[in-house]
């Protein structure tokens, strides 16, 4: 199931709702944890078993782990098997079809191998659970003994299947106590309205235009048509997965749970690295805290400090999907942000604040080529495209129609990547409450309206 | 290498000794089966996943029966025997059954294929067929028609099982989605 379905919104939101506010303060995480097995097993009816499968495992693992802390080399073979075991459900899952793959094109084999579908959510689950039981080895978070607790945490639908990643040690109180509020609820369901209409209305309609370029020959398009095209990627992918985080994070603020931010307007950044402090916010935390700096950070000889950077950026690839262009995509920015940091950094202090932000959003934009072409070739040919390498000339008939007839939808589309426009909703909700509340309202609607009438409603983090 | 071992803290979050002692042999016993039952079950989980074929064996007859409600179906002619050997060169007695729908405009490329097939060695030829009638479908297209060519290129082609579906249409991945849980159900 999706937010962005007229199930999730009529049926199961205000059933969920109706029965987590009608029970006893005792039995909310009960029926949020049915719930969200529900909400999980509606398009997933075999991976449940998986997912419960975790959510026990790493529930024992990390008691295990907690009581044999006196004996150091028994908690630490607890906490590698695991360790172990996670990482082979999510390599099982989602690499093992990828490596088998590359085995036989390298030695020209035909090892045979069952394509499974992948479990929705497993990347985000796995990391969920490796947090916690990190954190229980290392002692930063308590153990829980609640297995209804726990297995909440992992399940809990808001951010089950995109996001955020949750760490155990910032919602471990609001498991056990949270507070649902007026103005908090209020604030939730501000969010959720405006996360559906990110994805409803502008990421669904952008991401038509860059299909539309994506199904024509490469190499056969104008310049302008593919520049138009990864235009219209570049803010798809944002509102996609931006607009998602928000309904994840208003949805918990509705049930009293307060998720971290998970974007910050990350096309308005000076440079590549803080573009990925803005960007999935929570995924780049989780890849310092658990593997960055357990390699030894920043505070290592220069050599191993890039070692550091590649390693951490190419498994940031492989973890948005089991394919070559992601893991070229997350070298890339590897690249990137040690050019930026050994190099450009005194640049930076020196040139006017616009021309850094073109140069971060070209490379940017440059970025979303490979991790939108899933076949290496094509990602090439997309970038020749777009800077001349074509048949297609500068522009053409059908580049010039595509712009026309979506020029407004990319200017709407640029405006709302900056913070401007949300503060001007803010200011309103100050002076004009009545006003900003019929700003939902209409947002709403044409959410729902658009919902009925559009069957282009694509989900882009199945293959997380 | 990444060292997740070094920051081990044996003295947890603060709690006293008394309760950081490993718990009698009872408890430790207790959780050693649940980690053994845990991890059996995974492996059995797992091997089973790969070794069962998670579709049913339902008449095409059925199948089309519960898809045809499905948007955009109706709105297509249904294909008769010779436009299956006509657009994909395949017969239909050799097979265990199928349904076909296609577009009656010329300049509509929407189309729907669901072949069950009478064995898994039938699967390679039919679905080579099937690639073939997409290969020449694109090359009338590509020059002049931008949107059939995506659609075209944003084809379904699957094998499940002993069924193979193949879909152009915008409605595609709602229809696969309809045919999957129809053969699981």
């Amino acid at each position: 199931m999706v937010f962005s379905s007229i199930l999730f919104l009529f049926i199961f939101l205000p059933a969920v709702l109706a029965v987590y506010f009608l029970v006893p303060k005792s039995w909310k995480n009960v029926v949020l944890l049915i719930f969200s097995l529900v909400f999980y097993a509606w398009g997933e009816p075999v991976y449940i078993i998986l997912m419960l499968f975790s959510a026990a495992f790493n529930y024992v693992m990390g008691i295990d782990i907690d009581r044999k802390r006196l004996d150091p080399k028994a908690a630490r073979n607890s906490l590698l098997l695991t360790v172990l075991v996670n990482l082979f459900l999510l390599g099982f899952f989602k690499y093992s079809g990828f490596l088998i793959d590359t085995v036989n094109q390298i030695f020209h084999s035909s090892i045979p191998y069952k394509e499974l579908a992948l479990p929705i959510g497993i990347s985000f689950y796995t990391f969920q659970t490796l947090s916690y039981i990190l954190d229980v080895y290392w002692g930063k978070v308590k153990v829980q003994k609640n297995l209804i607790s726990f297995s909440l945490y992992i399940t809990m639908f808001p951010q089950l299947i995109a996001g955020p990643i949750v760490r155990y040690a910032d919602i471990e109180p609001q498991l056990k106590e949270r507070r649902v509020t007026l103005a908090g609820f209020g604030l939730g369901t501000e969010f959720f309205i405006k996360g559906l209409a990110k994805k409803v209305l502008l990421a669904n309609n952008l991401g038509m235009v860059y299909t539309t370029v994506q199904g024509m020959e490469i190499g056969s398009f104008s310049v302008l048509t593919a520049w138009v095209g990864i235009i219209a990627y570049t803010l798809q992918i944002y509102f996609d997965f931006s607009g998602y985080s928000d309904m994840a994070i208003g949805l918990g603020r509705m049930f009293g749970f307060q998720f971290m931010k998970n974007f910050d307007y990350p096309y308005i950044s000076r440079g590549i690295t803080e573009f990925w402090r803005r960007w999935h916010i929570s995924l780049g935390s989780w890849f310092r805290e658990y593997v960055y700096i357990p390699l030894g950070g920043n505070r290592v000889s220069v050599p191993r400090h890039i070692f550091n950077i590649m390693l951490v950026w190419m498994l940031t690839g492989l973890w948005h999907g089991a394919s070559w262009n992601f893991v070229v995509w997350g070298l890339y920015y590897g690249v990137l942000l040690l050019f930026e940091k050994y190099v450009l950094a005194k640049c930076f202090d020196r040139l006017p604040g616009w021309a850094v932000r073109i140069y971060t959003l070209l490379l940017i934009v440059i970025g979303w080529v490979f991790f939108s072409n899933t076949v290496l070739s094509d990602a090439v040919g997309y970038l020749g495209n777009m800077f001349g390498v074509t048949t297609g000339g500068l522009a053409d008939s059908t580049g010039l129609y595509l712009l026309k007839t979506n020029l407004l939808l990319i200017v709407i589309g640029m405006i709302s990547c900056a913070p401007w426009l949300y503060n001007q909703f803010k200011r309103l909700l100050r002076r004009a409450p009545w006003a900003a509340v019929a700003v939902n309202i209409v947002l709403w609607l044409l959410c729902v309206a658009y919902l009925v009438y559009e069957t282009y409603n694509p989900f882009l983090y199945f293959r997380f | 290498m990444i060292n997740i071992f070094e920051n081990f803290n044996p003295a947890g979050t603060g709690t006293s000794p008394e309760e950081q002692k490993p718990a009698p042999n009872r408890e430790g016993l207790v959780i050693l089966c649940a980690k053994i039952s845990l991890l059996v079950f995974l492996a059995v989980f797992l091997v089973l996943l790969c070794f069962s074929g998670n579709y049913k064996d339902k008449p095409v007859s059925v199948i089309e029966q519960a898809m045809f409600p499905a948007k955009g179906i109706s709105s297509l002619t249904k294909g008769s025997d010779n436009d299956l050997r006509r657009c994909y060169g395949l017969s239909a007695e050799d097979y265990d059954g199928y349904f076909l729908y296609l577009s009656e405009s010329t300049m509509a490329v929407d189309e729907l294929l669901v072949v069950k097939l009478k064995d898994s060695s039938q699967a390679a030829a039919a679905e080579e067929q099937i690639e073939g009638r997409l290969n020449s479908q694109i090359d009338a297209f590509d020059g002049y028609g931008a949107e059939q060519t995506a659609l075209l290129k944003a084809h379904v082609l699957e094998r499940m099982g002993n069924y193979i579906f193949f879909a152009v249409s915008e409605e595609a991945d709602s229809w696969k989605a309809d045919f999957v849980s129809c053969i699981k159900k």
